[in-house]
């Protein structure tokens, strides 16, 4: 791709789009700051290892502009699960909020944050979240008080344009939240960059339950942050199983003591997609604890990579970090790179990684068929064995239900859907 | 003592070759560069119960593992008939789905698929290669139950993972129940015995017998005799360096085990 034929069209279309993309969601200064910054950083080089996996092929071609659609119509919009019993739910149609889909907000659990002053910083990692920070259309930005049940819908319908999904949430000390957050699309070639940040106060709970589940050609680039205080617990469950072209960037600070992160993460992907997952975990303050769980399926002549990054510094005096990378490889052409980091500072921490790629494994699979399954029911009986490890933490019921379902749906999974009956 | 005919020649002595249930000729196998069976002949006749005895390392794990078809062995000669059909040509699923049932010395954890779906899609791979029909959910848990119930195993069982944290004697059970639900024609147990306490090896031994009939035979490997005294076996093989050495009655199993395999082996060499 040329790298002046993409910032000649992101100058293009954002000086096109500028007066319609509302100051209460980015400042126009920080949209302007967010546009040049990307002229800036420019495309990642082919040589550049952070983005070696990914698949940038696609924004060759796709228009940067917000979409143009006002809200889909009832029709058209995907059908969805239904809410989860006391929940509130924003559904948003290519980063619109669409209020007819959407229920009232609760002042109880939500409070609008004021506009921000000033655009976030962006690393060169990151660089496609000024995608978002100069195009978004809207924001799910709220202060979270109390317990309660978020439920957030991004629905990709309209190829002409982008869509921008931004969420910013920042719970109050002793705060609750159980986060859903679906991005789904209607079936076409979309191109979307999504934003999510969550700053979780002292003491905060929140079960975070992420799907990506796009149409098969979609692109979808992705920056998702998490800052945690004292005592502060975030549980999430991620799951990425469509889409054409993913690139997700996960970075979570532990800067409180005891603050403490577990990370489910599967994704899937055949034919010919790409999953490129970055993740970086700060340790920074003592008795902080992470946990990863990161299981990766490619089948066909897909590629998954995940790069896991724990830094644990100087002052994370008796922290503990774990993480787990498997891969299961389905195909010839399918390949699945892992590659856990793990940085030291500090004496007294417990760390431990490990990382493994694999076909099936071989005793596992004859002892299915030693108890008469065939072998494509036994493949994919142990296909889902190795993802369900990670759907297992979905707290709800209903929803972990949604979640196989969904998984089972992209593995073409017959025996999985008879587990589930 | 005159040397007690094999299984075969006491086959074709009464004139009754189409008894077999298992036939096997000659049977030799090789992992890698090292020759794990030079010709093994067995015969086991429906309705019988046999011991398949001899040191570690004799190749007795081996030969249950060839005949349920696990890939690694490479087959160099020989012949198994199974029913009258050609046991070796068939996949490890076709054997299963035509009865043959083999119980592993180290069932594999399969966290992430629960026993009962297992047992399930077995019971009804079995059914449909038989032209029966699938078996319902309630039918099902019915069934699996009153099983459960003499492998004195808790329902909770059916909803973890395949042995998943299971106890070594709790795998056990746990093979001797997917037996009992399958029914297999020939049940080749592969030193089901090990491992277990006394009151497990009772409960296991139960299970065994409650399958016993004149359809069915059943091949224990083990390596020593105690399974055998709540079991008894119609015939005693002695597996060595990959041949049977010496076949019996029961009393072979107690001499066995009063004399140990050297002076077999000697005897042999």
């Amino acid at each position: 791709m040329s790298a002046p034929d993409f910032i000649h069209r992101l100058r293009e279309d954002f000086d096109a789009a500028a007066a319609r993309l509302p100051a209460a969601v980015v400042p126009a200064a920080a949209r302007r700051a967010a546009v040049d910054r990307l002229v800036a950083l420019g495309l990642p080089g082919l040589r550049d290892d952070a983005w070696r996996y990914a698949d940038l092929r696609p924004l060759r071609s796709a228009a940067l502009r917000p979409a143009a659609n006002e809200v889909l119509t009832a029709g058209t919009l995907p059908a969805l699960p239904a809410a989860i019993a006391g929940s509130q739910r924003l559904v948003f149609v290519d980063g619109r909020l669409d209020a007819a889909a959407s229920t009232p907000v609760d002042d109880t659990l939500l409070r609008p944050l004021g506009a921000p002053a000033a655009g976030a910083e962006r690393s060169g990692e990151t660089r496609f979240a000024l995608l978002n920070d100069a195009f978004a259309l809207d924001a799910a930005r709220f202060a979270v008080h109390g317990d309660g049940v978020l439920e957030l819908v991004f629905v990709a319908s309209d190829a002409a344009g982008a869509s921008y999904p931004r969420v910013q949430l920042e719970l109050a000390p002793g705060a609750r939240l159980t986060l859903v957050e679906r991005h789904v699309g209607t079936g076409a070639a979309t191109l979307s960059s999504a934003v999510a940040e969550l700053a979780l106060g002292r003491d905060a709970l929140c079960r975070w339950y992420r799907l990506q589940d796009l149409a098969g050609d979609a692109t979808h680039l992705e920056a998702l942050r998490a800052r945690l205080d004292a005592g502060a617990t975030l549980e999430a469950v991620m799951l990425q199983l469509g889409g054409g072209a993913v690139r997700t960037t996960f970075d979570c600070d532990l800067y409180g003591r005891g603050a403490s992160l577990q990370l489910h993460a599967a994704s899937l992907a055949g034919g010919a997609r790409t999953q490129d997952g970055a993740i970086t975990v700060r340790h920074l303050a003592p008795e902080t604890r992470s946990q990863q769980e990161l299981r990766a399926i490619a089948s066909g002549r897909a590629g998954i990579a995940f790069r896991s990054a724990v830094c644990v510094g100087r002052d994370a005096t008796g922290a503990d970090s774990r993480q787990s990378l498997k891969g299961l490889i389905g195909g010839d052409g399918a390949e699945v790179n892992l590659r856990p980091e793990l940085e030291i500072d500090v004496d007294s921490v417990r760390a431990s990684h490990g990382a493994t790629t694999g076909a099936i494994d071989e005793g596992m699979l004859f002892y299915l068929l030693s108890r008469g399954l065939d072998r494509d029911t036994a493949r994919q009986l142990l296909e889902w064995a190795f993802i369900e490890a990670v759907i297992g933490g979905v707290g709800d019921g209903a929803l972990r239900r949604e979640f196989e379902e969904r998984t089972v749906a992209h593995l073409g999974n017959r025996a999985a859907l008879e587990v589930l009956a | 003592m005159s040397k007690p005919l094999n299984s075969a020649e006491r086959l074709e002595e009464r004139g009754a070759m189409s008894e077999a249930l298992l036939d096997v000729r000659g049977l030799t196998a090789r992992v890698g560069d090292r020759e794990v069976l030079r010709g093994i002949d067995l015969v086991v006749p429906a309705g019988e119960v046999h011991a398949i005895m001899g040191p570690n390392g004799s190749g007795k794990s081996s030969f249950a593992h060839v005949l349920a078809g696990r890939p690694g062995y490479e087959l160099l000669g020989g012949e198994v008939r199974f029913l009258g059909r050609d046991l070796l040509s068939l996949a490890p699923e076709e054997r299963a789905r035509e009865g043959l049932f083999l119980g592993f010395q180290y069932p594999v954890e399969i966290p992430g698929v629960n026993n009962a779906y297992l047992l399930r899609a077995a019971l009804n791979a079995a059914r449909r290669h038989r032209g029966q029909p699938e078996v319902d959910a309630f039918d099902f848990l019915n069934l699996v139950r009153s099983k459960m119930q003499l492998m004195r195993m808790d329902e909770s069982f059916l909803s973890r993972g395949v042995n998943e944290g299971f106890s070594g004697g709790e795998k056990k059970r746990n093979e001797i129940l997917q037996m009992l639900v399958l029914e297999p024609k020939l049940a080749v147990l592969d030193e089901t015995d090990s491992g277990l306490d006394i009151d497990a090896l009772k409960i296991v031994a139960a299970g065994v017998e409650s399958l016993r009939s004149p359809e069915r035979g059943i091949v224990l490997v083990t390596h020593y005799q105690r399974l055998l005294d709540h079991v008894k076996p119609d015939r005693v093989h002695v597996l060595a360096r990959g041949r049977i050495l010496r076949s019996g009655g029961p009393e072979l199993a107690l001499e066995l085990e009063k004399r140990g395999y050297d002076w077999l082996l000697d005897e042999a060499a």
